[in-house]
């Protein structure tokens, strides 16, 4: 998920050196948290976390799995949609990015326990 | 130079306010700005931003409140797109208007408050309004709304760390952001009265830092140092015209909070010319953006496109320059501007002012509520 960035502030909002006081496995289930919203920017043609003050640019991988975090979905079951909407990916990898995700996502508030 | 994209929308709605913050960031001639941008003329900004780039609103005054038409103009940010962040003192509003605020489509709050105890949120912001805060703040997070309790700091308040995260943990706040007040406009006025001693800061900062770390994930506390402590400057507004651009209540387009104070510059209305016009080619937005106006020593320093040569309008204000380095820099030959006034803060002991001294305020004659 190296490439989102804070397109508001320039610098990389992904902070990965913290202890994460959050912990997501499988049956965890994300939702976007109350003070984000999920956004098709025009501009830039991506879509974006827009949050107060800030705003997350994702990458198409980024925003696929931010997509399905609705509150509706467990981890694992994202991971599974994933695998049939991308023919050829590996579940194992997947399974990593999408809990990298949920977990930094997490970590910075932006999503919540569903 | 291309031009950049900006993100952020400033709308300064109104000057008028019930409080009266003597680091307030507004004008110091109130009363030579009366003539608001009509409802259609703000609608007209919006749209014109969010076609240049624009994905958050900021509508802050004064006191955004004091407008009639808030709810209408939250409608038309909401349709476009927006993130719409409300940026208020809490004082006028009702439960009713806030249910109202939040149908148009507002997506986030951000309520000031001036203290922890309300005796000195009072006497700071000249208006006995902290209870009203407080049960504005509940209202907030009761409707499901996303919450930011917004502190300025100074030296009277900067001991307040722990009772004020615990303030914001109480009315279950998201964001908490304990802002330094920057040395300008008001608050330049009232600096040897505002500015804090540096063991204040450096308490302050980590008692914050301590804070940040267990309530991670839960609620984001933000700690923004003042930059007479440093020893580079802030990177102001991520750069002049860069990423914001605001909007002041009679319509000229500005770079900042403070930017009209900047009496060398002219800067242009909407009223006049298009804001896509402004943004790209009025010779106030192309003044200080990008690095060519730079001198030394900011013209050939490896931070330059970090921190953009720091405040240009403390840097006016401070010299009478605003292409200079900014004082607040350790290599500006005018750093010992800075450090004049903070060798006087750190060798006095109050943190009030004394008997002799008090908080300069800005009038009361912009002051009227709106009957609601």
């Amino acid at each position: 998920m190296g490439t989102s960035r804070c397109p508001l502030h320039g610098t990389p909002t992904y902070v990965t050196d913290v202890k994460s006081p959050v912990t997501v496995n499988g049956t965890f289930i994300p939702k976007l948290a109350a003070k984000a919203r999920l956004k098709f920017d025009r501009h830039g043609k991506k879509y974006m976390i827009l949050y107060p003050e800030r705003g997350l640019e994702l990458n198409e991988a980024a925003a696929a799995i931010a997509k399905k975090c609705d509150g509706t979905r467990a981890v694992d079951t994202i991971v599974e949609e994933l695998l049939l909407e991308h023919v050829g990916g590996v579940r194992d990898t997947v399974k990593v990015d999408v809990l990298e995700f949920v977990t930094e996502l997490s970590n910075r508030g932006l999503l919540t326990r569903g | 130079m291309t031009t950049p994209r900006p993100y952020t929308l400033i709308a300064e709605l109104t000057y008028r306010c019930p409080l009266r913050c003597p680091y307030c960031s507004n004008p110091m001639d109130l009363a030579a700005h009366k003539d608001e941008l009509s409802h259609d003329e703000w609608c007209r900004v919006f749209s014109d931003a969010e076609a240049l780039g624009v994905v958050q609103l900021h509508l802050t005054g004064g006191e955004p409140l004091v407008r009639g038409d808030l709810e209408l103009l939250v409608k038309h940010a909401h349709e476009l797109g927006l993130y719409v962040n409300l940026i208020t003192s809490g004082i006028p509003l009702t439960r009713a208007r806030l249910e109202d605020l939040v149908r148009a489509g507002l997506d986030h709050v951000q309520v000031s408050v001036q203290s922890s105890r309300a005796e000195l949120g009072d006497g700071v912001a000249g208006y006995a309004g902290h209870a009203k805060k407080l049960t504005v703040m509940r209202w907030v997070k009761d409707l499901g709304l996303p919450l930011t309790m917004n502190v300025v700091l100074h030296r009277a308040n900067l001991g307040e760390i722990d009772e004020l995260v615990a303030l914001a943990e109480l009315v279950r706040a998201d964001r908490l952001e304990l802002a330094n007040t920057q040395y300008v406009s008001w608050a330049l006025a009232n600096r040897d009265l505002l500015l804090p001693s540096r063991e204040q800061v450096d308490r302050a900062a980590h008692m914050a830092a301590l804070h940040r770390e267990r309530l991670r994930g839960s609620m984001e506390v933000l700690f923004v140092k003042p930059d007479y402590f440093g020893v580079t400057p802030k990177a102001c507004m991520d750069g002049w015209a860069r990423r914001f651009i605001q909007v002041v209540p009679d319509g000229r387009v500005v770079p900042c909070h403070a930017a009209t104070s900047l009496t060398s510059l002219t800067f242009d209305s909407v009223r006049a010319q298009p804001l896509a016009h402004i943004w790209e080619r009025s010779p106030a937005m192309l003044a200080y953006r990008g690095e060519a106006w730079m001198s030394e020593p900011c013209r050939s320093c490896d931070r330059r496109s970090i921190d953009y040569g720091g405040c240009r309008c403390q840097a006016f204000a401070l010299t009478g320059d605003a292409a200079k380095t900014d004082p607040a820099c350790q290599l500006s030959p005018d750093h010992a501007l800075i450090g004049d006034a903070q060798y006087r803060a750190d060798s006095t002991s109050h943190a009030t002012p004394a008997e002799d001294k008090r908080y300069l305020y800005r009038g009361t004659g912009s002051a009227r509520l709106r009957q609601s």
